[in-house]
């Protein structure tokens, strides 16, 4: 046995869009050890809600995360309206559905780049944001906010997004598909991409179950686990979803997995903006929350979870929510052990690590 | 100069398909050197905003009644409300556009614009001077003083709890109770243009009582010639004081229950009801033979071709005189049909109308 290094690994790192902190033990090159620690932007959601009301409370719950924000808003209205009992109309269903699958083309391009610079892969980077500024402009244009929608509400939708523009919003990410997938083989296809990433970080199929892995980082390594496969759940039971498996588990697995990802979002889109059927986007629903729901929701980064009590009051007497990095750590803590310090940078990205959504 | 150029480019050319077997990214990057770029040429090109940006709060400030709404509606406090001292104040940098001010102002006086509050080095609070109670009520006189209600004329249905914004009403039919919360109500005067007796004013009821003893005078009377028996007055009656049984040709009417806010009369597709049984039986005589006539004068029909098919019409019928439609052949029976024009409500697809025979 070598001599042993500790080596601090954030919160502050090229990699890290968000502050985790990592003690590397080392030995030598190799990581025998990591340990987490979270905690350094603790927002206080939990307690927020004895002082906002529940149609406040959906703002936010919205502002947990920049990058699957229309997701928690989803989350937080839909255990809402389940603890009040009431089905909100169809049309609403499918526009959240929509937009929730463009948050997720958001969040995979954008995770892309961070990838590309996170191997040192410049150019890559800028064209993958270059591409999700098509998205973000579609966001806005039908809801107002480029990263934080606001349009979802208890009951519906506030605003109604008109046919004309839905199929324009086909349209534009039907074209987009050539343009990603010019961006997207270079990950797949380049030698020097490769070479980062294939064979690094293997989680094996016992592994991600074991650790409960969420969401791409299962899917990587053959766990089929997505809530989108569930029938309750927005309207994709009607789109006919298959959840995107892949067999390797290693860090080039979980980036193809998000990669086909984005195309089935778009198919996804694409056939729900085909079937939306007319009608109203919102519904009036009780001042007041009582009896308690839980609600699944299949973000970008994976599972989250969604817990209301309310107290018979327009204040919510309780509100948990458990996002999918909570989940991850333990898998990336694993894949961490015995990897080189220099492929530490890609096992901690390859999660998709949004530590704000974890520590609310 | 331009010749080298022109060789380190035909050196180029020849190399792409060589470069590319190592570089999958090189023909991106090289059709990247020659395209303009994505950025927009800002301040050159000016930002394009969409309809629906929100950018930053405004408020059209003649509008303003003070009442407090916005503030109590933002999820960050931004917005604060002095009413007496007539101030509007808004924190640019809480505020975090989500427009919730905009959707519950009761007097649309809030917008959301597209621009974004201009960056500056302190953080912004802008102060806007909104109308103080004074100068509102030279503008409108009604508007001045509290909240009340004539009791004389109030039937206690409760709409104008339903349409205050605030929830500041308490209207109990039993009880006969009618309460405002003097700290809660935001004087929008949205209750006083719900209220069907007109009972409500602001400051003592001036304009009340004129119109309602002549609506008042008697119970609830149904004209049952003309009546079709369809029950839309049961179903929309607040006090559920109404009992109509198409099958027994049965209209009753709970006089201890009705509360005489006239919305059944509103209603009623066959205008068979009103209050004052005198007036509805002086009625009755020369109109005797006519109902009879009228209720069958009109019945439901179909424009060629435009039937969907959805049977929409079928569950809205409350004689139960349309069969199911298959394959888009519609029918009605003209025996049962009774000329309510719950079909014609009910079509989606705006394909059916009333027709006189």
């Amino acid at each position: 046995m070598g001599k042993r290094t500790i080596i601090p690994f954030g919160p502050q790192h090229p990699v890290l869009p968000e502050p985790i902190h990592l003690d590397l033990v080392l030995e030598d090159e190799t990581v025998v050890e990591a340990i987490p620690s979270i905690g350094y932007i603790h927002r206080g959601l939990e307690k927020l809600c004895e002082i906002k009301d529940f149609n406040q409370m959906v703002y936010v719950v919205e502002r947990i995360c920049g990058i699957c924000s229309f997701g928690h808003g989803w989350g937080a209205v839909a255990s809402m309206e389940g603890a009040m009992g009431v089905q909100v109309p169809e049309r609403a269903e499918y526009l959240r559905t929509i937009l929730h699958e463009l948050g997720r083309v958001h969040s995979h391009l954008l995770w892309l780049g961070l990838l590309a610079d996170g191997f040192g892969f410049e150019s890559l980077f800028n064209h993958c944001w270059r591409i999700r500024e098509t998205v973000l402009d579609l966001f806005e244009k039908n809801t107002g906010g480029r990263v934080v929608f606001s349009i979802c509400k208890v009951g519906g939708m506030r605003k109604d997004i008109s046919n004309e523009n839905l199929k324009e919003m086909q349209e534009v990410m039907n074209g987009l598909k050539a343009e990603i997938k010019e961006v997207t083989d270079v990950f797949i296809n380049d030698a020097s991409v490769k070479n980062r990433m294939t064979g690094v970080g293997v989680l094996t199929k016992e592994e991600a179950e074991e650790l409960c892995a969420v969401g791409p980082m299962a899917r990587a390594s053959g766990v089929p686990q997505d809530i989108r496969m569930t029938d309750n759940h927005g309207v994709y039971g009607k789109l006919g979803f298959e959840p995107v498996l892949e067999e390797a588990g290693d860090c080039m697995a979980r980036t193809v997995v998000r990669i086909r990802e984005v195309f089935q979002s778009i198919d996804l889109i694409s056939k729900a903006i085909d079937q939306i059927p007319d009608g109203p986007v919102d519904m009036k629903v009780p001042n007041k929350i009582e009896g308690e729901y839980i609600t699944r929701m299949e973000q970008p980064r994976g599972e989250a979870f969604y817990y209301v009590k309310g107290g018979g009051t327009k204040f919510l007497k309780r509100m948990r929510v458990r996002t999918p990095t909570n989940m991850n750590i333990p898998a990336m803590v694993k894949t961490l052990a015995g990897a080189d310090l220099a492929d530490v940078p890609m096992l901690v990205l390859t999660i998709d690590p949004c530590i704000s959504c974890t520590e609310r | 100069m331009i010749i080298i150029v022109v060789i380190v480019a035909a050196l180029l050319c020849l190399a792409v398909p060589y470069l590319l077997g190592f570089f999958k990214f090189g023909k991106t990057i090289l059709g990247s050197t020659f395209k303009k770029p994505a950025t927009l040429m800002y301040p050159v090109k000016p930002r394009e905003w969409q309809e629906r940006t929100r950018g930053s709060v405004s408020i059209d400030a003649d509008g303003c009644i003070g009442c407090g709404m916005c503030a109590r509606a933002c999820p960050t406090n931004a917005i604060d409300v002095d009413k007496k001292g007539g101030t509007w104040t808004i924190q640019r940098m809480q505020c975090i556009q989500c427009s919730a001010c905009v959707d519950c102002c009761p007097k649309k006086c809030l917008n959301m614009e597209n621009l974004y509050t201009i960056p500056d080095v302190v953080k912004i609070v802008d102060t806007v001077e909104i109308p103080t109670k004074a100068a509102a009520s030279d503008a409108a006189p009604a508007g001045d003083g509290d909240l009340t209600c004539d009791k004389e004329t109030c039937v206690f249905c409760g709409l104008c709890a339903k349409a205050c914004p605030a929830d500041a009403l308490t209207v109990d039919r039993k009880e006969k109770v009618w309460e405002v919360d003097k700290e809660a109500c935001v004087k929008c005067g949205a209750c006083i243009d719900k209220c069907p007796k007109k009972s409500l004013s602001f400051g003592g009821a001036a304009e009340a009582a004129e119109e309602a003893p002549a609506e008042d005078d008697g119970p609830l009377a149904c004209d049952k010639e003309v009546c079709v028996f369809c029950g839309l007055c049961a179903k929309n009656c607040p006090a559920d004081a109404l009992t109509v049984d198409r099958k027994e040709k049965v209209w009753e009417v709970d006089e201890d229950s009705c509360v005489k806010c006239g919305v059944c009369i509103d209603k009623c597709p066959k205008k068979c009801l009103a209050f004052g049984g005198a007036a509805a039986e002086a009625e009755e005589a020369p109109a005797e033979e006519a109902p009879a006539e009228a209720a069958a004068k009109t019945i439901a029909a179909v424009k060629d071709g435009e039937c969907i098919g959805c049977n929409a019409c079928v569950n809205a019928c409350p004689a139960g005189a349309i069969p199911d439609v298959v394959d888009n052949d519609w029918k009605v029976d003209k025996e049962k049909c009774i000329g309510c024009g719950a079909c014609v409500d009910g079509c989606p697809a705006d394909a059916l109308y009333m027709k006189e025979v």
